[in-house]
């Protein structure tokens, strides 16, 4: 196998939270990202799946180098874009797009959908002549599915998935190498996700790119990741194979995300399914001690309260968890047995 | 008798651009103690069809038809009329807490209000009350999110606080508008099974107005599915996922990623945009994305039997592949 394209390493992020008034104020640190290390190779997808509070979007920031890291690097194409020079990172980041979750809030209101496509050219390349830039945009309007015709209208006369496309549009124009999804289909309608999600992968097949495509659950990573990444509280708590993380998954914190996507099937939906986890999330200013995930998981032991479990090597991928070698963790939405009784699926 | 009887219901909107049709002719029941979905998407009427029944229309829309909750139409009722029917009878909660919770005043404060008002206890029985509720929607240190403010809270903890304020003045009728849409999938399991338990223990109908069909799944018995304004097809959850007989329900139930189908390695979805209520065309709504559309859809079919015993609105027969 090639070099990766992107070597994040021993990544740590934190942000300082200042509570309370004049008199009683006090400093806080939230880990929001804690030794987080993956590659990503040319022309792969890495699913990363994470709540609120994983540090999934701070993760997104990172990479691009939007925002600070306490310590760590992201290596992109073997320069550290952590240590770059400001002119030299700018320059760099046309190779890096991303995709937001508001389709329409993240479109400039004044702007038509013409100007939003050229505004990155005439950013990173102020020389280019007008009839070029004109091209290029009828171009990826086409690329994209949008009507060309529609050029000067404005995003509100666009749908949210009309939006979203214009969007992907403005992030393709500049040809990056790197595509940077955060929720990109989850403020769509349902009927309208899987065409974004199409677009999306027939585009990265095109052009070959590397995508990081975030989402706050598992239920969408699997149509469209070669690789998934699960975090929970800053933490990588398993990386793997898609068809493997999906099939038997390693850590219980994954079987728990995995239990917890409804499903459109009345019977299953309606007997009791373990849902693996209990409780709340924890705040991310008082993170439990050992596993995160403890207070919360139904395989907890003495030790996940007082050790923090590393990522250790599983089959097709790493996890975190002390157990991982003795639990064998089922899923029960799996299909039902032929014999069609459906209760039997946890046996 | 039904709880709730809504015939004819119509609701639009006067706009600069024209009139806007968001809801056309919808009937539907609601029986006492049953939990009743409405799906839709984005212009489908579902919102605005539980806002009408509560007056909650913003300044430019109007309601017409009828909606009969025992016996007393809430459409013609006058807002000081209505106020006495709103939270006892007939309670709300919404996809965002932060919008339904007041910012300047406690968690307590506002969950007594509920009972003194509403049922005019003494403060000390008031704040023991809250304090159960506050266990039965199985918050955690109820005790000092009695002091706490909204904003002290976390996303699910505020949706709990909603669902107690709306369950404590014993409503006969839920209207829960996307309650668990911006939630983690971990709390949104969670908020699903409280709404679940609630229901068994106290009989209380629920209208669950949703985009997501899982959650419809897991929860109600009967569904109306809406696109466009109107009502496209309706009947027993179970009979309808087994065997959807419009083309908007099928496509709608494929849209939804499985995770206890692994095999089926690509999603599906419905080609086209979501309808815009300006620009509806004559006939069924759905006609410009329906892959089965004939000529014969530009004439609006009407709502007929279907085999699975409910309503359907499509000119083809039987079920969809």
């Amino acid at each position: 196998m090639s070099a990766p394209v992107l070597t994040v390493d021993g990544l740590s992020v934190d942000y300082q939270v200042h509570i309370g008034g004049i008199f009683k104020r006090q400093h806080l640190t939230v880990h929001a990202l804690q030794d987080v290390n993956f590659e990503l190779y040319r022309g792969e997808t890495l699913g990363i799946a994470g709540e609120s509070g994983s540090g999934k979007s701070t993760l997104a920031r990172t990479v691009l180098a939007l925002q600070p890291a306490r310590s760590g690097h992201v290596v992109w194409r073997g320069d550290d874009l952590l240590a770059m020079d400001r002119e030299v990172l700018r320059a760099k980041r046309k190779e890096m797009q991303m995709i937001f979750q508001d389709p329409l809030g993240s479109l400039n209101p004044r702007l038509s959908a013409g100007e939003i496509i050229a505004e990155p050219l005439r950013t990173h390349y102020p020389r280019m002549a007008r009839l070029q830039i004109h091209e290029r945009v009828i171009g990826m309007m086409k690329m994209v599915g949008l009507s060309p015709e529609h050029v000067n209208r404005y995003p509100h006369e666009f749908s949210g998935g009309q939006c979203q496309r214009l969007g992907i549009a403005r992030a393709l124009v500049l040809n990056p190498r790197l595509l940077v999804c955060d929720e990109p289909v989850s403020a769509l309608d349902v009927s309208i996700q899987a065409q974004i999600l199409h677009l999306l992968k027939d585009l990265q097949k095109k052009l070959q790119l590397s995508m990081i495509f975030i989402a706050h659950d598992l239920s969408l990573l699997r149509y469209v990741s070669n690789r998934i990444m699960v975090l929970y509280l800053g933490q990588i708590m398993e990386i793997g194979d898609r068809a493997s993380l999906y099939q038997a998954p390693r850590h219980p914190y994954t079987r728990a995300l995995i239990q917890s996507v409804p499903i459109p099937d009345p019977e299953r939906e309606r007997r009791d399914r373990e849902r693996g986890h209990r409780g709340a999330i924890p705040s991310p200013f008082m993170p439990p001690s050992g596993c995160l995930f403890h207070p919360r998981c139904p395989f907890a032991i003495e030790r996940c309260k007082i050790e923090r479990p590393s990522l250790r090597p599983v089959r097709e991928g790493h996890a975190a968890c002390h157990r991982v070698e003795e639990l064998h963790l089922e899923r029960d939405i799996a299909a039902p047995a032929a014999s069609g009784d459906s209760d039997t699926a946890e046996a | 008798m039904a709880l709730l009887e809504v015939r004819d219901l119509m609701v639009s909107f006067a706009t600069p651009e024209g009139e806007v049709h968001a809801v056309n002719s919808v009937d539907f029941d609601v029986e006492p103690g049953e939990v009743m979905a409405i799906v839709g998407e984005s212009g489908s009427g579902k919102s605005q069809t539980a806002m009408a029944l509560l007056g909650l229309l913003s300044e430019n829309g109007q309601a017409r038809g009828s909606a009969l909750f025992d016996g007393k139409d809430l459409l013609k009722l006058s807002q000081s009329e209505l106020n006495q029917y709103r939270g006892s009878q007939v309670a709300m909660i919404f996809q965002d807490p932060m919008t339904a919770l007041n910012p300047y005043r406690t968690v307590g404060s506002q969950l007594r209000e509920v009972l003194t008002c509403q049922r005019h206890m003494e403060r000390r029985q008031a704040n023991r009350e809250a304090l159960e509720m506050l266990e039965q929607v199985r918050i955690t240190d109820p005790e000092r999110r009695l002091q706490q403010f909204p904003h002290e809270l976390s996303g699910g903890m505020q949706q709990r606080v909603m669902i107690a304020m709306a369950l404590l003045a014993r409503p006969r009728l839920l209207i829960a508008d996307e309650p668990t849409t911006a939630l983690d999938v971990t709390v949104q399991a969670e908020i699903s099974e409280l709404l679940r338990d609630y229901q068994r223990r106290y009989e209380t109908a629920i209208m669950l107005i949703t985009h997501d069909l899982g959650v419809v799944a897991g929860l109600c018995e009967r569904v109306l599915v809406m696109y466009g304004g109107r009502v496209m097809e309706y009947g027993d959850v179970r009979a309808i996922y087994h065997q959807a007989e419009h083309p908007y329900t099928a496509g709608l139930l494929r849209s939804v990623p499985r995770l206890d189908r692994l095999d089926d390695e690509e999603l599906h979805g419905i080609p086209g945009n979501p309808p815009n209520l300006l620009e509806l065309p004559t006939g069924c709504p759905f006609q410009e994305r329906c892959q089965v559309a004939i000529e014969r859809c530009s004439s609006l079919p009407s709502l007929t039997r279907a085999n699975h015993g409910g309503l359907r609105r499509c000119h083809l027969e039987g079920a969809i592949e």
